[in-house]
Protein backbone atom coordinates (compact mmCIF):
# COMPACT_ATOMS: atom_id res chain seq x y z
CA UNK A 1 0.00 0.00 0.00
CA UNK A 2 3.19 2.37 0.64
CA UNK A 3 4.29 2.07 -2.76
CA UNK A 4 0.69 3.20 -4.12
CA UNK A 5 0.36 6.14 -1.97
CA UNK A 6 4.00 7.05 -3.08
CA UNK A 7 3.14 6.82 -6.58
CA UNK A 8 -0.38 8.78 -6.15
CA UNK A 9 1.83 11.22 -4.17
CA UNK A 10 3.65 11.69 -7.15
CA UNK A 11 0.66 11.61 -9.99
CA UNK A 12 -0.62 14.51 -7.66
CA UNK A 13 2.23 16.59 -6.79
CA UNK A 14 1.24 16.68 -3.16
CA UNK A 15 4.08 15.96 -1.61
CA UNK A 16 4.05 13.97 1.52
CA UNK A 17 6.50 13.06 3.75
CA UNK A 18 7.33 9.89 5.01
CA UNK A 19 5.36 9.90 7.95
CA UNK A 20 2.02 10.66 6.18
CA UNK A 21 2.82 8.28 3.82
CA UNK A 22 3.00 5.96 6.44
CA UNK A 23 -0.40 7.08 8.30
CA UNK A 24 -2.26 7.17 4.44
CA UNK A 25 -0.84 3.68 4.16
CA UNK A 26 -2.21 2.28 7.73
CA UNK A 27 -5.55 3.75 6.84
CA UNK A 28 -5.87 2.39 3.43
CA UNK A 29 -4.68 -0.94 4.11
CA UNK A 30 -7.26 -1.20 7.56
CA UNK A 31 -10.08 0.03 5.04
CA UNK A 32 -9.38 -2.59 2.82
CA UNK A 33 -9.09 -5.45 5.22
CA UNK A 34 -12.74 -4.01 5.77
CA UNK A 35 -14.01 -4.22 2.67
CA UNK A 36 -12.77 -7.87 1.92
CA UNK A 37 -15.59 -8.84 4.39
CA UNK A 38 -18.00 -7.63 1.47
CA UNK A 39 -17.07 -10.19 -1.16
CA UNK A 40 -17.65 -12.86 1.48
CA UNK A 41 -21.59 -11.68 1.03
CA UNK A 42 -24.25 -13.36 -1.40
CA UNK A 43 -24.88 -10.48 -3.29
CA UNK A 44 -23.78 -11.59 -6.94
CA UNK A 45 -27.05 -11.71 -8.35
CA UNK A 46 -27.64 -8.16 -7.03
CA UNK A 47 -28.17 -5.10 -9.21
CA UNK A 48 -25.05 -2.40 -8.35
CA UNK A 49 -27.94 0.53 -9.21
CA UNK A 50 -30.14 1.78 -6.81
CA UNK A 51 -33.30 4.18 -7.56
CA UNK A 52 -35.98 5.30 -5.17
CA UNK A 53 -39.80 4.60 -6.66
CA UNK A 54 -41.45 7.76 -7.11
CA UNK A 55 -44.73 8.47 -5.99
CA UNK A 56 -47.19 8.17 -2.61
CA UNK A 57 -48.01 4.75 -1.45
CA UNK A 58 -51.58 4.65 -1.43
CA UNK B 1 -46.53 43.50 17.64
CA UNK B 2 -44.28 40.68 17.82
CA UNK B 3 -44.09 37.70 20.76
CA UNK B 4 -41.20 36.98 22.20
CA UNK B 5 -38.46 35.27 19.58
CA UNK B 6 -38.20 32.16 21.25
CA UNK B 7 -42.13 31.14 20.90
CA UNK B 8 -42.03 32.02 17.33
CA UNK B 9 -42.67 29.40 14.80
CA UNK B 10 -43.99 29.74 10.89
CA UNK B 11 -47.38 28.29 11.61
CA UNK B 12 -48.09 30.91 14.11
CA UNK B 13 -46.64 33.88 12.45
CA UNK B 14 -48.26 32.92 8.96
CA UNK B 15 -51.64 34.31 9.27
CA UNK B 16 -50.26 37.18 11.21
CA UNK B 17 -48.28 37.69 8.10
CA UNK B 18 -50.84 37.54 5.89
CA UNK B 19 -52.99 39.89 7.98
CA UNK B 20 -50.22 42.42 8.29
CA UNK B 21 -49.99 41.95 12.07
CA UNK B 22 -46.56 40.89 11.98
CA UNK B 23 -44.25 43.33 9.59
CA UNK B 24 -41.50 41.07 7.90
CA UNK B 25 -39.34 43.95 8.06
CA UNK B 26 -39.69 44.30 11.76
CA UNK B 27 -39.41 40.10 11.80
CA UNK B 28 -36.34 40.31 9.74
CA UNK B 29 -34.57 42.98 11.84
CA UNK B 30 -35.71 41.01 15.23
CA UNK B 31 -33.40 38.17 13.80
CA UNK B 32 -30.66 40.25 12.32
CA UNK B 33 -30.33 41.96 15.92
CA UNK B 34 -30.85 37.96 17.25
CA UNK B 35 -28.24 37.04 14.91
CA UNK B 36 -25.51 40.12 16.38
CA UNK B 37 -25.96 38.94 19.70
CA UNK B 38 -25.94 35.42 20.02
CA UNK B 39 -23.55 34.47 16.86
CA UNK B 40 -20.42 35.44 18.41
CA UNK B 41 -21.03 33.11 21.23
CA UNK B 42 -22.46 30.30 18.80
CA UNK B 43 -20.64 30.65 15.11
CA UNK B 44 -23.44 29.53 13.29
CA UNK B 45 -23.24 31.63 10.29
CA UNK B 46 -20.07 32.54 8.28
CA UNK B 47 -21.76 35.15 6.01
CA UNK B 48 -24.80 37.15 6.95
CA UNK B 49 -26.52 38.53 4.47
CA UNK B 50 -28.36 41.51 6.16
CA UNK B 51 -28.72 44.40 4.03
CA UNK B 52 -30.45 41.71 1.06
CA UNK B 53 -32.54 40.60 3.79
CA UNK B 54 -33.46 44.22 4.82
CA UNK B 55 -33.81 44.84 1.29
CA UNK B 56 -36.23 41.39 0.51
CA UNK B 57 -38.12 42.44 3.50
CA UNK B 58 -38.87 45.68 2.26
CA UNK B 59 -40.20 44.13 -0.76
CA UNK B 60 -42.17 41.19 1.05
CA UNK B 61 -43.99 43.56 3.20
CA UNK B 62 -44.94 46.06 0.07
CA UNK B 63 -46.52 42.37 -1.93
CA UNK B 64 -48.26 41.36 1.25
CA UNK B 65 -49.48 44.79 1.74
CA UNK B 66 -50.47 44.95 -1.90
CA UNK B 67 -52.80 41.58 -1.42
CA UNK B 68 -49.98 39.26 -2.80
CA UNK B 69 -49.28 36.88 0.35
CA UNK B 70 -47.52 33.80 -1.37
CA UNK B 71 -48.15 31.17 1.50
CA UNK B 72 -46.84 30.16 4.55
CA UNK B 73 -43.09 30.92 4.03
CA UNK B 74 -43.69 34.48 2.65
CA UNK B 75 -41.56 36.84 4.97
CA UNK B 76 -40.18 34.18 6.98
CA UNK B 77 -36.60 34.32 8.17
CA UNK B 78 -34.62 31.66 6.94
CA UNK B 79 -30.90 30.38 6.52
CA UNK B 80 -28.80 28.34 3.78
CA UNK B 81 -25.80 25.39 5.01
CA UNK B 82 -22.83 26.88 3.12
CA UNK B 83 -22.53 24.61 0.44
CA UNK B 84 -25.77 25.12 -1.54
CA UNK B 85 -25.45 27.97 -4.32
CA UNK B 86 -26.29 31.33 -3.78
CA UNK B 87 -26.58 33.89 -6.21
CA UNK B 88 -23.83 36.64 -6.03
CA UNK B 89 -23.19 35.45 -2.26
CA UNK B 90 -20.11 33.71 -1.24
CA UNK B 91 -20.06 30.22 -0.98
CA UNK B 92 -17.53 28.20 1.34
CA UNK B 93 -18.57 24.68 1.58
CA UNK B 94 -16.77 25.23 4.86
CA UNK B 95 -13.43 25.01 3.09
CA UNK B 96 -10.51 27.33 2.36
CA UNK B 97 -10.29 26.05 -1.23
CA UNK B 98 -13.70 27.78 -2.38
CA UNK B 99 -13.59 30.65 0.71
CA UNK B 100 -14.22 33.46 -2.19
CA UNK B 101 -16.90 31.26 -4.27
CA UNK B 102 -19.32 33.88 -5.49
CA UNK B 103 -21.30 31.50 -7.69
CA UNK B 104 -23.79 33.73 -10.39
CA UNK B 105 -26.67 31.15 -9.64
CA UNK B 106 -29.05 29.37 -6.93
CA UNK B 107 -29.17 25.54 -6.07
CA UNK B 108 -33.04 25.07 -6.65
CA UNK B 109 -33.67 24.86 -2.98
CA UNK B 110 -32.69 28.29 -2.75
CA UNK B 111 -35.00 29.96 -6.01
CA UNK B 112 -37.69 28.05 -4.58
CA UNK B 113 -37.71 29.67 -1.08
CA UNK B 114 -36.49 32.91 -2.79
CA UNK B 115 -40.13 32.49 -5.07
CA UNK B 116 -41.98 31.61 -1.93
CA UNK B 117 -41.00 35.15 -0.11
CA UNK B 118 -38.63 33.47 2.52
CA UNK B 119 -36.03 35.62 3.58
CA UNK B 120 -32.58 34.71 3.64
CA UNK B 121 -30.75 36.03 6.56
CA UNK B 122 -27.32 34.16 5.51
CA UNK B 123 -25.17 31.28 4.73
CA UNK B 124 -24.05 29.04 7.65
CA UNK B 125 -21.47 27.11 9.01
CA UNK B 126 -20.36 23.47 8.17
CA UNK B 127 -17.65 20.83 8.72
CA UNK B 128 -14.97 21.71 5.99
CA UNK B 129 -16.68 19.65 2.74
CA UNK B 130 -19.27 18.35 4.93
CA UNK B 131 -16.51 15.60 5.58
CA UNK B 132 -17.31 15.05 9.50
CA UNK B 133 -20.07 15.39 12.30
CA UNK B 134 -18.29 17.70 14.87
CA UNK B 135 -18.18 21.02 12.95
CA UNK B 136 -15.39 21.69 14.49
CA UNK B 137 -14.24 23.85 11.50
CA UNK B 138 -10.55 24.70 11.07
CA UNK B 139 -10.81 27.42 8.75
CA UNK B 140 -14.21 29.20 9.71
CA UNK B 141 -14.15 27.77 13.55
CA UNK B 142 -15.86 25.84 15.86
CA UNK B 143 -19.86 25.81 16.07
CA UNK B 144 -20.70 26.09 19.38
CA UNK B 145 -23.91 24.15 20.92
CA UNK B 146 -26.96 26.26 22.21
CA UNK B 147 -27.65 23.73 25.10
CA UNK B 148 -23.68 23.69 26.28
CA UNK B 149 -21.46 25.82 24.53
CA UNK B 150 -18.46 23.29 25.29
CA UNK B 151 -20.72 21.00 23.31
CA UNK B 152 -20.91 20.32 19.60
CA UNK B 153 -24.13 20.64 17.71
CA UNK B 154 -22.96 17.57 15.50
CA UNK B 155 -22.54 17.84 11.65
CA UNK B 156 -21.98 18.56 9.00
CA UNK B 157 -24.68 20.81 8.93
CA UNK B 158 -24.05 22.30 12.19
CA UNK B 159 -24.77 26.13 11.80
CA UNK B 160 -28.09 25.12 10.00
CA UNK B 161 -29.25 23.44 13.52
CA UNK B 162 -27.59 26.02 15.60
CA UNK B 163 -29.27 28.54 14.02
CA UNK B 164 -33.12 27.15 13.84
CA UNK B 165 -31.77 25.96 17.73
CA UNK B 166 -30.98 29.82 19.06
CA UNK B 167 -33.69 31.73 17.36
CA UNK B 168 -31.26 33.03 14.83
CA UNK B 169 -33.75 32.08 12.03
CA UNK B 170 -37.19 30.12 11.77
CA UNK B 171 -36.21 27.47 9.75
CA UNK B 172 -32.90 26.49 7.25
CA UNK B 173 -31.84 24.21 4.76
CA UNK B 174 -29.02 21.51 5.33
CA UNK B 175 -27.54 18.32 3.48
CA UNK B 176 -27.34 15.02 4.64
CA UNK B 177 -25.24 12.79 3.64
CA UNK B 178 -24.30 10.91 6.39
CA UNK B 179 -26.80 11.96 8.89
CA UNK B 180 -25.64 15.88 8.38
CA UNK B 181 -29.15 16.87 9.16
CA UNK B 182 -30.50 14.75 11.68
CA UNK B 183 -27.43 14.56 13.55
CA UNK B 184 -27.17 18.55 14.55
CA UNK B 185 -30.77 18.01 14.79
CA UNK B 186 -31.23 15.56 17.39
CA UNK B 187 -27.49 16.94 19.31
CA UNK B 188 -29.72 20.51 19.17
CA UNK B 189 -33.41 19.62 20.39
CA UNK B 190 -35.16 20.85 17.09
CA UNK B 191 -36.78 19.04 13.95
CA UNK B 192 -34.37 17.50 11.02
CA UNK B 193 -36.07 15.61 8.21
CA UNK B 194 -34.35 14.35 5.18
CA UNK B 195 -36.62 13.00 2.99
CA UNK B 196 -36.70 10.28 0.24
CA UNK B 197 -33.80 10.14 -2.11
CA UNK B 198 -34.88 12.38 -5.44
CA UNK B 199 -37.50 14.26 -3.27
CA UNK B 200 -35.49 17.68 -3.13
CA UNK B 201 -33.60 18.35 -5.59
CA UNK B 202 -29.90 18.81 -5.03
CA UNK B 203 -29.30 20.97 -8.22
CA UNK B 204 -26.56 23.54 -6.38
CA UNK B 205 -25.22 21.82 -3.93
CA UNK B 206 -21.47 21.61 -4.10
CA UNK B 207 -19.80 18.53 -5.33
CA UNK B 208 -17.60 17.17 -3.23
CA UNK B 209 -19.97 17.62 -0.26
CA UNK B 210 -21.63 14.50 -0.04
CA UNK B 211 -21.62 10.88 -2.48
CA UNK B 212 -24.07 11.56 -5.36
CA UNK B 213 -26.34 8.17 -4.40
CA UNK B 214 -25.75 8.97 -0.88
CA UNK B 215 -26.47 12.88 -0.32
CA UNK B 216 -29.85 14.81 0.34
CA UNK B 217 -31.04 17.68 1.04
CA UNK B 218 -33.21 18.15 4.59
CA UNK B 219 -34.97 20.97 6.70
CA UNK B 220 -34.16 22.04 10.13
CA UNK B 221 -37.03 23.26 12.12
CA UNK B 222 -38.54 24.04 15.53
CA UNK B 223 -41.70 22.12 15.32
CA UNK B 224 -42.81 19.13 12.89
CA UNK B 225 -45.88 21.72 11.48
CA UNK B 226 -43.08 24.16 10.10
CA UNK B 227 -41.19 21.18 9.01
CA UNK B 228 -44.29 20.08 6.56
CA UNK B 229 -44.63 23.92 5.74
CA UNK B 230 -41.08 24.14 4.31
CA UNK B 231 -40.85 20.53 2.83
CA UNK B 232 -44.13 21.62 0.47
CA UNK B 233 -42.02 24.68 -0.83
CA UNK B 234 -38.63 22.60 -1.30
CA UNK B 235 -40.19 19.31 -2.63
CA UNK B 236 -40.44 18.29 -6.01
CA UNK B 237 -39.23 17.16 -9.32
CA UNK B 238 -36.26 19.54 -10.83
CA UNK B 239 -35.56 18.88 -14.40
CA UNK B 240 -31.87 20.38 -13.65
CA UNK B 241 -31.59 17.34 -11.36
CA UNK B 242 -31.48 14.48 -13.34
CA UNK B 243 -32.24 12.28 -9.92
CA UNK B 244 -34.41 14.13 -8.24
CA UNK B 245 -38.00 12.23 -8.65
CA UNK B 246 -40.97 13.49 -10.72
CA UNK B 247 -43.75 12.36 -8.57
CA UNK B 248 -46.22 15.00 -7.25
CA UNK B 249 -45.76 16.62 -4.13
CA UNK B 250 -48.63 16.13 -1.56
CA UNK B 251 -49.75 18.82 0.92
CA UNK B 252 -47.80 17.53 4.18
CA UNK B 253 -49.45 20.25 6.48
CA UNK B 254 -53.47 18.57 5.30
CA UNK B 255 -51.37 14.77 6.71
CA UNK B 256 -51.06 16.61 9.91
CA UNK B 257 -53.78 15.58 12.77
CA UNK B 258 -54.49 12.73 10.77
CA UNK B 259 -54.92 9.40 13.36
CA UNK B 260 -52.11 7.34 13.32
CA UNK B 261 -53.45 5.24 16.75
CA UNK B 262 -53.80 2.00 14.61
CA UNK B 263 -50.50 2.13 13.17
CA UNK B 264 -47.87 -0.43 13.73
CA UNK B 265 -44.33 0.79 14.74
CA UNK B 266 -41.03 -1.43 14.14
CA UNK B 267 -38.14 -1.40 16.07
CA UNK B 268 -34.44 -3.12 15.16
CA UNK B 269 -33.76 -5.75 17.27
CA UNK B 270 -30.17 -5.86 16.59
CA UNK B 271 -27.56 -3.12 15.56
CA UNK B 272 -29.09 -0.14 17.31
CA UNK B 273 -29.68 -1.50 20.81
CA UNK B 274 -26.32 -2.75 21.07
CA UNK B 275 -24.85 0.31 20.29
CA UNK B 276 -27.05 3.17 22.44
CA UNK B 277 -25.74 4.79 25.54
CA UNK B 278 -27.73 3.86 28.93
CA UNK B 279 -29.37 7.76 28.54
CA UNK B 280 -30.04 7.40 24.87
CA UNK B 281 -31.66 4.18 25.88
CA UNK B 282 -33.66 5.65 28.68
CA UNK B 283 -35.27 8.38 26.55
CA UNK B 284 -35.83 6.09 23.76
CA UNK B 285 -37.46 3.57 25.91
CA UNK B 286 -40.12 6.20 27.69
CA UNK B 287 -40.67 7.77 23.82
CA UNK B 288 -41.96 4.03 22.88
CA UNK B 289 -43.82 4.04 25.74
CA UNK B 290 -45.61 7.57 24.64
CA UNK B 291 -46.03 5.96 20.91
CA UNK B 292 -47.77 3.11 22.75
CA UNK B 293 -50.37 5.20 24.73
CA UNK B 294 -51.23 7.25 21.85
CA UNK B 295 -52.41 3.60 20.53
CA UNK B 296 -49.91 2.94 18.63
CA UNK B 297 -48.67 -1.06 18.37
CA UNK B 298 -44.68 -1.91 18.42
CA UNK B 299 -42.99 -4.96 16.98
CA UNK B 300 -39.71 -6.06 16.77
CA UNK B 301 -38.05 -6.65 12.74
CA UNK B 302 -35.27 -7.95 11.53
CA UNK B 303 -32.67 -6.96 8.96
CA UNK B 304 -30.18 -9.64 8.03
CA UNK B 305 -27.27 -7.58 6.56
CA UNK B 306 -27.78 -4.71 9.27
CA UNK B 307 -23.69 -5.26 10.28
CA UNK B 308 -22.69 -4.45 7.19
CA UNK B 309 -24.23 -0.84 7.13
CA UNK B 310 -20.90 1.11 8.16
CA UNK B 311 -18.79 -0.82 6.14
CA UNK B 312 -20.79 -0.41 2.92
CA UNK B 313 -21.51 2.94 3.94
CA UNK B 314 -17.87 3.70 4.32
CA UNK B 315 -17.02 2.45 0.55
CA UNK B 316 -20.02 4.28 -0.59
CA UNK B 317 -19.02 7.79 0.52
CA UNK B 318 -15.21 7.11 0.23
CA UNK B 319 -15.53 6.17 -3.36
CA UNK B 320 -18.34 8.30 -4.94
CA UNK B 321 -16.96 11.78 -3.21
CA UNK B 322 -13.13 11.63 -4.23
CA UNK B 323 -13.70 12.44 -7.99
CA UNK B 324 -14.57 16.17 -7.07
CA UNK B 325 -11.77 16.60 -5.37
CA UNK B 326 -9.31 15.42 -7.88
CA UNK B 327 -8.22 19.26 -9.06
CA UNK B 328 -8.42 20.34 -6.12
CA UNK B 329 -5.69 17.33 -4.99
CA UNK B 330 -3.76 18.24 -7.67
CA UNK B 331 -3.72 21.90 -7.52
CA UNK B 332 -4.17 22.91 -3.90
CA UNK B 333 -3.60 19.77 -1.43
CA UNK B 334 -2.70 21.73 1.51
CA UNK B 335 -5.21 23.70 1.46
CA UNK B 336 -7.52 20.97 2.81
CA UNK B 337 -6.62 20.21 6.56
CA UNK B 338 -4.47 17.73 7.52
CA UNK B 339 -6.80 14.75 8.42
CA UNK B 340 -9.32 15.63 5.19
CA UNK B 341 -5.85 15.48 2.77
CA UNK B 342 -4.78 11.75 4.34
CA UNK B 343 -8.97 10.99 4.32
CA UNK B 344 -9.15 11.87 0.52
CA UNK B 345 -6.03 10.06 -0.49
CA UNK B 346 -6.93 7.14 1.24
CA UNK B 347 -9.76 6.97 -0.75
CA UNK B 348 -8.14 6.96 -3.96
CA UNK B 349 -6.73 3.35 -3.34
CA UNK B 350 -10.49 2.25 -3.41
CA UNK B 351 -10.50 -0.30 -6.58
CA UNK B 352 -13.57 0.23 -8.67
CA UNK B 353 -15.01 -3.51 -8.61
CA UNK B 354 -15.06 -2.84 -4.63
CA UNK B 355 -17.72 -0.24 -4.75
CA UNK B 356 -19.86 -2.15 -6.99
CA UNK B 357 -19.49 -4.61 -4.54
CA UNK B 358 -20.73 -2.65 -1.92
CA UNK B 359 -23.64 -1.59 -4.14
CA UNK B 360 -24.56 -5.34 -4.41
CA UNK B 361 -24.46 -5.32 -0.99
CA UNK B 362 -26.38 -1.84 -0.50
CA UNK B 363 -28.97 -3.30 -2.64
CA UNK B 364 -29.79 -6.54 -0.49
CA UNK B 365 -30.20 -3.82 2.19
CA UNK B 366 -31.92 -2.04 0.51
CA UNK B 367 -34.65 -5.21 -0.22
CA UNK B 368 -34.52 -6.08 3.24
CA UNK B 369 -36.09 -2.69 4.43
CA UNK B 370 -38.53 -2.80 1.93
CA UNK B 371 -39.64 -5.90 3.28
CA UNK B 372 -39.33 -4.58 6.95
CA UNK B 373 -41.36 -1.40 6.17
CA UNK B 374 -44.42 -4.23 3.80
CA UNK B 375 -45.27 -5.15 7.47
CA UNK B 376 -44.48 -1.89 9.56
CA UNK B 377 -45.58 1.56 8.41
CA UNK B 378 -42.82 3.27 10.47
CA UNK B 379 -39.19 2.17 12.06
CA UNK B 380 -38.20 4.14 15.38
CA UNK B 381 -34.76 4.10 15.98
CA UNK B 382 -32.52 6.34 18.43
CA UNK B 383 -31.02 9.36 15.38
CA UNK B 384 -27.56 8.98 17.76
CA UNK B 385 -26.27 6.49 20.33
CA UNK B 386 -25.08 9.10 22.68
CA UNK B 387 -25.86 13.10 23.64
CA UNK B 388 -23.76 15.50 22.47
CA UNK B 389 -20.05 14.57 23.33
CA UNK B 390 -17.94 18.02 24.34
CA UNK B 391 -15.41 19.82 21.90
CA UNK B 392 -12.82 18.64 23.43
CA UNK B 393 -14.00 14.96 23.47
CA UNK B 394 -14.68 15.12 19.47
CA UNK B 395 -10.61 16.98 19.25
CA UNK B 396 -9.18 14.09 21.26
CA UNK B 397 -11.23 11.26 19.14
CA UNK B 398 -13.16 9.44 21.68
CA UNK B 399 -15.87 10.26 24.18
CA UNK B 400 -16.55 8.44 27.96
CA UNK B 401 -19.54 6.45 27.73
CA UNK B 402 -21.17 4.80 30.59
CA UNK B 403 -17.86 4.36 31.92
CA UNK B 404 -16.04 3.22 28.98
CA UNK B 405 -13.63 5.50 26.84
CA UNK B 406 -15.29 4.82 23.23
CA UNK B 407 -13.72 5.94 20.17
CA UNK B 408 -15.51 8.54 18.18
CA UNK B 409 -14.00 7.37 14.84
CA UNK B 410 -12.70 3.85 13.85
CA UNK B 411 -12.29 1.68 10.95
CA UNK B 412 -16.33 1.28 10.50
CA UNK B 413 -15.92 5.01 10.10
CA UNK B 414 -17.88 7.77 12.36
CA UNK B 415 -19.50 6.44 15.58
CA UNK B 416 -22.14 9.62 15.84
CA UNK B 417 -23.07 8.30 12.90
CA UNK B 418 -23.55 4.76 13.29
CA UNK B 419 -27.48 5.06 13.29
CA UNK B 420 -28.26 7.45 10.54
CA UNK B 421 -25.91 6.35 7.98
CA UNK B 422 -28.31 3.34 7.32
CA UNK B 423 -31.04 5.62 5.59
CA UNK B 424 -28.05 7.26 2.87
CA UNK B 425 -27.76 3.72 2.03
CA UNK B 426 -31.26 3.13 1.54
CA UNK B 427 -32.54 6.59 0.73
CA UNK B 428 -35.67 6.05 2.89
CA UNK B 429 -36.99 9.51 4.50
CA UNK B 430 -36.11 9.76 8.37
CA UNK B 431 -36.50 12.72 10.41
CA UNK B 432 -35.27 13.68 14.20
CA UNK B 433 -37.68 15.07 16.56
CA UNK B 434 -36.75 16.01 20.36
CA UNK B 435 -37.73 12.81 22.61
CA UNK B 436 -36.12 14.31 26.01
CA UNK B 437 -32.66 15.30 27.44
CA UNK B 438 -29.42 13.65 29.31
CA UNK B 439 -28.86 14.29 33.17
CA UNK B 440 -26.38 17.38 31.83
CA UNK B 441 -29.36 19.00 30.17
CA UNK B 442 -28.52 17.97 26.50
CA UNK B 443 -31.42 17.28 24.06
CA UNK B 444 -31.52 13.49 22.83
CA UNK B 445 -33.06 12.77 19.64
CA UNK B 446 -35.94 9.76 17.90
CA UNK B 447 -36.20 9.06 14.69
CA UNK B 448 -38.77 8.05 12.94
CA UNK B 449 -38.09 6.15 9.32
CA UNK B 450 -40.48 5.64 6.54
CA UNK B 451 -41.24 3.37 3.37
CA UNK B 452 -39.74 5.15 0.33
CA UNK B 453 -42.20 9.03 -0.71
CA UNK B 454 -43.99 8.37 2.96
CA UNK B 455 -42.91 11.99 4.35
CA UNK B 456 -46.43 12.28 4.95
CA UNK B 457 -46.38 9.66 7.63
CA UNK B 458 -43.36 10.44 8.98
CA UNK B 459 -44.54 14.37 9.69
CA UNK B 460 -48.06 12.73 11.50
CA UNK B 461 -46.70 10.74 13.52
CA UNK B 462 -43.67 12.92 14.58
CA UNK B 463 -46.21 15.81 15.41
CA UNK B 464 -48.37 13.43 17.51
CA UNK B 465 -45.47 12.42 19.13
CA UNK B 466 -44.39 15.99 19.64
CA UNK B 467 -47.04 17.11 20.64
CA UNK B 468 -48.06 14.54 23.61
CA UNK B 469 -44.39 14.57 24.39
CA UNK B 470 -44.00 18.66 24.80
CA UNK B 471 -39.62 18.48 24.59
CA UNK B 472 -40.07 20.91 21.74
CA UNK B 473 -41.16 23.54 24.72
CA UNK B 474 -37.96 23.81 25.97
CA UNK B 475 -36.02 26.09 24.89
CA UNK B 476 -32.07 26.69 25.35
CA UNK B 477 -30.63 29.58 27.84
CA UNK B 478 -27.65 32.07 26.90
CA UNK B 479 -25.30 33.76 29.26
CA UNK B 480 -25.99 37.54 29.44
CA UNK B 481 -24.41 39.23 26.30
CA UNK B 482 -24.98 42.58 27.42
Amino acid sequence: MKELIRKLDKEYAIGLNEEEIDLIARQAEESARLYQKLYEVAAAEENSVSKCDGGEKQ
Amino acid sequence: MIPEITTLTIAGLAPRIKTGAVSPVELTELYLQRIEKLDPLLNAYITVTAEQARSQAKIVQSEISAGRYRGALHGIPVAIKDNLATKGIRTTAGSKILSDWVPDFDATVVTRLKNSGAIILGKTNMHEWAKASNTINRFFGAIHNPWDLNATPGGSSGGSAVAVAADMCLASIGTDSAGSVRTPASLCGIVGLKPTYGRISQHGGVPGTGGHSINHFGVFTKTVEDCAYVLEVVAGHDPQDPLSVDAAVPSYTDALGRRSDSLKIGMLDTYFPENMSREVRRAFDVALGTLERLGMKLELISIPHMDLVPTVFACTMRFEDIAPHDRYLRTRPRDYSPRLLYNQISSLTIPEATYQTAQKVRQLIRREYEAALAKVDLIVAPTMPIPAPSLEACERGYAEIDGHKVPLQDSRGNFLTLFTIPFNLTGLPALSVCCGFSSSGLPIGLQLIGAAFQESTILQVAQVYEQAAGWHKKRPEFPSTE
